[in-house]
């Protein structure tokens, strides 16, 4: 025990110094944006996103960047306050959970641009709300498995419900409806962001079920339904990236969504003084998402129904997407 | 209802039931060597997660999810030892090291899997195991199907149950493991050497959790996340209590959590209109309801308690 | 027996030093700790081509560099203070509440319904929506008490299945019977005359903090001054023994849980009524299976409680600093965080064992029929 005292002791005087002496100021700087996300960088998917959204401003807009991932709730307020502090020009929350804390926060600092993604959080000055239209997406892949399924059973499988997905859901229920009124659609929740094992029980209890086309949202979600429609003929549908090496062969297209767009467009229009605390819905018009590669299987007559949807929701002939947005 | 209880008696459903039991059954069945050696095995979750980050690189690195089930046993298995150290030899407060040891599991598998692959988008698979089918009883009707088409860390898991049975009630090494978890004291009078079994029994909960947890990253699915044990090893550890610390009490346990979540699972899958919220709280709720209906409880008497060997010949 | 005079002699010497050198060796040994897992985390944090020295000096300057770190740590240190001490003050009774994490939530629960729901002065509002955050963790650490004293059911089981149905129970809530109207699922926003004032403008400094102090002071007095106290430490120290005494165990074991849950209820209620003013998924970090560690790691007295809390706050919170100025992840703080409660371990347990021996030679053995894991 002694021994252990004078070695610990040691470190103690050592360190001491070390940090004493390593205490820096920041200085405020012009392009400076700064990240909050709710969980890893590297979950392949909502954050993932945003992480390389923030890597594109860094990389092509010439921007400092800071990050601070897994942000718990009880922190946003400082974060917030502490980036608005240090001279970031742009600081952007992902997730619907930052709403209360953004209002707050760009009250007490009106020169710096606040971005929330994934929430309705504006003032009509200083922050901005951006929306993916999970809706419109989440219809035209439910078209495509409206028109893919032959069993006529069609499986969702969701993380948590946050209000993206939800939406996402409504829109593809709304789309089978419309294009295969003898389809039916059954949803699954896993409830955790991590358990992939979870997300591909679930998956595997829809097929059971006879489901022959499923589309996945949430990060283990994904990997878990990919996981289970592997080495079957169950069609599979991804979500935020193109899905296609989780399961090549059942791939047959995924719901591409780009933060790097979003963020660059808003950017752009920021620097040129146009950016004025409104809320932002971007979609497959603004190119903020797209379709991936079609798998094989689809065949060439519901890729061209499936592509004239997108054109009729680029041209704003198709607006009810179940209600969501 | 009618749909409900054909869930219950489709074959689908039983498959499930076991997949789903199989890793809480191999953490569990390590966790009852330690806790009838008389160590609490609250640090399973940690173990577990260790192990399935190293059965994930293991066969990653090596192509063979044979290399990632050993990795993650000694994973586990080293993951115990420093649990073993702080519990046995330090005899630290066996509540407090676990809880250290699960945060430090989830903050090192974190760091090594992003020091390994950084954040690329690219995903990160690797080699897992292919069900085996026994051949001539993957064929039986109903039962083939059931019980015969598994992994082999699934086969693994039941096949441990009647060989912990033996192990822990047949052999003298078992007696003198659950010695040393009743009452130490006597057993060193006895000459049993309490603190070696104390390091054997929490040793092999740490190689079998691994295992445990290798069958999420190498098993049914072939890539790893932080934290995607999502709490199993405290599943596992409840197990051991519901059971009663005997080996078929927590099998069983570990059967009817595995059977409630498939349930739950499979209800979703029904389109009932029921908020999956309170289905995700069904297999907790029903085994607390199961425990209150089995009732009294009776741990190992020493459970818990670090032991100072007679004659204080510790330093 | 011979081998034990030289401990004993060791032992007697150490208790002819004063009270000073006692509370001098009690904080030598966290504070040890901590720079011995520092110096291990750093090698890690090397590993990561980030200088360990650069990283801990923004977690330290993000930890209490300025105003805002200080409050901020301060404020993630509340609820961790109060499910800290609900931990603490089962130990005592040696019931073990793993619970904490599902009775903070259904506190927060209550007390986002009383102080969205009822229309009353301010003031009287705020206590009110206090009362209901107590009550509701209150009530869910007493199903497992009195489970555990009536059926003889092992409270860590039942504790911890607990924690996941308050989880998902809460969720369900949030999401349908209290859900705004509107895109985020979310109860609306606790009236003002609910919320828990701000002590510091432009900070999130909030009285819970003064709450949290004044509860450890209370859990002080009830432990070491008061009849309850006394016979929660009986319970604590050897059932059998309290029973001959006249004790009723029962009785004291649901108490206890009760007390125990109040506590981590008002770990939810303060939250709420002080930061977050509403209630979304997800809104605690975990802070229940911390406070095991805070607990354990203040040597479950209240005093140490606080400054176990006020330590994992400061981490916490600085390690947000320390990923936004190095680019490190989060989860090398957990890493770190790990290693302290293990040295932590490592360094009190001489003095641990010294203890425990003594307490069991004063005590007999530590024997409880009710089969509850005991750890003493």
């Amino acid at each position: 025990m002694k021994r252990f005292s004078i070695i610990l002791l040691c470190v103690v005087m050592v360190t001491t110094a070390f940090v004493a002496g390593c205490a820096k100021k920041e200085e405020p700087l012009a392009k400076k944006a700064a990240m909050l996300l709710s969980g890893p960088a590297n979950d392949g998917g909502w954050n993932q996103l945003a992480y390389e959204g923030l890597m594109t401003l860094q990389n092509e807009k010439g921007f400092e960047v800071a990050l601070t991932e897994n942000v718990k709730q009880a922190d946003h307020l400082q974060l917030l306050r502490n980036y608005a502090n240090q001279g970031y020009k742009y600081i952007i929350a992902h997730g619907y959970e930052y709403g209360d804390a953004l209002t707050t926060v760009a009250e007490e600092f009106p020169k710096v641009t606040f971005i929330q993604i994934g929430g309705v959080a504006h003032n009509n000055k200083n922050l901005n709300a951006v929306l993916f239209t999970s809706a419109e997406a989440g219809y035209i892949t439910g078209v495509l498995a409206a028109l893919m399924t032959k069993t006529n059973k069609i499986g969702l499988v969701g993380a948590v419900e946050i209000p993206s997905i939800k939406a996402d859901f409504e829109g593809f229920k709304k789309a089978v409806a419309d294009f295969n009124p003898n389809a039916r659609v059954i949803e699954a929740w896993t409830g955790s962001w991590t358990d992939i094992a979870k997300g591909k029980e679930a998956a595997l209890a829809q097929i059971a079920q006879g489901v022959d086309v499923i589309m996945a949202n949430g990060d283990a979600a994904n990997h878990g339904a990919a996981e289970a429609v592997r080495g079957t003929n169950v069609l599979y549908i991804g979500w935020s990236r193109d899905q296609k090496e989780y399961a090549p062969d059942n791939h047959i297209v995924s719901n591409v969504q780009s933060v790097s767009a979003i963020l660059v467009n808003l950017v752009d229009k920021g620097e040129a003084g146009e950016l004025k605390g409104e809320l932002h819905i971007m979609g497959y018009k603004e190119g903020a998402q797209y379709l991936s590669e079609f798998g094989p299987q689809v065949p060439e007559s519901v890729r061209q129904r499936v592509m004239q949807v997108v054109q009729d929701v680029i041209d704003g002939k198709i607006t009810d997407f179940g209600g969501g947005q | 209802m009618t749909e409900i209880l054909g869930v219950l008696l489709s074959a689908n459903f039983a498959f499930a039931s076991i997949r789903m039991a199989s890793p809480l059954l191999l953490a569990a069945m390590g966790g009852l060597f330690s806790e009838r050696a008389g160590v609490l095995s609250l640090g399973l979750e940690g173990m577990m997660l260790s192990g399935t980050l190293a059965a994930f690189l293991g066969s990653y690195y090596s192509g063979s999810p044979w290399v990632g089930l050993l990795a993650a046993a000694a994973a586990g298995g080293v993951v115990a030892l420093v649990y073993a150290a702080a519990c046995v030899t330090f005899r630290a407060n066996q509540v407090v090291a676990a809880v250290g040891l699960n945060i430090l599991a989830v903050g090192a598998t974190g760091l090594a899997f992003r020091g390994a692959f950084g954040v690329t988008h690219h995903l990160h698979r690797a080699p897992a195991f292919q069900p085996i089918n026994v051949p001539v009883l993957s064929d039986l009707p109903v039962v083939g199907p059931i019980l015969f088409r598994h992994l082999f860390p699934v086969y693994l898991a039941f096949l441990l149950v009647p060989v912990v049975i033996f192990v822990l009630y047949r052999t003298t090494w078992g007696l003198k493991l659950r010695s040393a978890g009743e009452n130490p004291l006597a057993a060193e009078t006895l000459g049993v050497k309490v603190e070696r079994m104390r390091y054997t029994g929490i040793i092999i909960s740490g190689l079998l959790a691994g295992m445990g947890g290798s069958l999420l990253s190498t098993g049914f699915i072939s890539t790893f996340m932080e934290e995607m044990t999502a709490g199993r090893g405290w599943i596992a550890f409840s197990a051991i209590i519901f059971g009663k610390w005997t080996p078929i009490g927590t099998f069983l346990a570990t059967m009817l959590f595995g059977a409630a979540d498939a349930l739950q699972l499979r209800v979703q899958a029904l389109g009932l209109a029921i908020p999956y919220q309170l289905l995700l709280l069904f297999p907790y709720l029903l085994t607390l309801c199961a425990l209150v209906l089995v009732g009294r409880t009776q741990a190992p008497a020493a459970l818990g308690t670090p032991y100072e060997r007679m004659g204080g010949s510790r330093k | 027996m011979t081998a034990h005079e030289p401990s004993a002699a060791r032992r007697s010497s150490g208790r002819i030093g004063p009270a000073l050198r006692g509370i001098a060796s009690s904080l030598l040994t966290p504070i040890l700790a901590v720079l011995a897992a520092f110096m291990v985390g750093s090698v890690v944090i090397g590993v990561l081509k980030v200088n360990p020295l650069l990283a801990y000096g923004h977690l330290l300057r993000g930890a209490v560099g300025n105003l805002g770190q200080l409050t901020t740590t301060l404020v993630s240190s509340i609820p961790l203070i109060f499910a800290g001490l609900a931990v603490t003050l089962a130990f005592r009774a040696s019931v073990w509440n793993i619970g904490a994490e599902g009775q903070l939530y259904m506190g927060a629960l209550l007390a986002v319904w009383a102080g969205t729901a009822l229309r009353l002065p301010a003031g009287l509002h705020l206590l009110v929506a206090l009362a209901f955050g107590a009550a509701g963790g209150s009530l869910w650490a007493a199903i497992p008490g009195f489970l555990n004293a009536r059926r003889g059911l092992n409270e860590v089981i039942t504790t911890i299945l607990m924690n996941y149905i308050a989880i998902w129970f809460v969720a369900y809530m949030i999401h349908y019977p209290l859900r705004e109207p509107g895109w985020n699922p979310q109860t609306s926003q606790v009236l003002a005359s609910a919320r828990l004032p701000i002590l510091i403008e432009g900070t999130s400094l909030h009285a819970g903090i003064i709450l949290a102090l004044a509860a450890a002071a209370v859990v002080h007095i009830l432990l070491t001054r008061t009849g309850l106290g006394f016979a929660i430490r009986m319970v604590g120290a050897n059932r059998q023994a309290a029973r001959y005494a006249g004790v009723n165990v029962a009785a004291v074991t649901v108490v206890t849980m009760a007390l125990s849950g109040a506590l981590a209820g008002l770990a939810g209620a303060s939250e709420i009524l002080g930061t977050r003013y509403r209630l979304l998924e997800g809104f605690s970090p975990g802070w229940g299976f911390d406070a095991i560690a805070v607990a354990l790691v203040g040597r479950t007295t209240a005093l140490g409680t606080i400054l176990g809390a006020l330590f994992f706050g400061a981490l916490r919170t600085g390690a947000n600093v320390m990923q936004a100025s190095t680019g490190l992840p989060v989860v090398a703080v957990y890493f770190i965080q790990g290693l302290v409660v293990l040295f932590m371990i490592a360094g009190s347990a001489a003095n641990f064992v010294r203890k425990s021996a003594e307490r069991r030679k004063e005590a007999g053995t530590v024997d409880r029929d009710t089969g509850s894991a005991a750890i003493s």
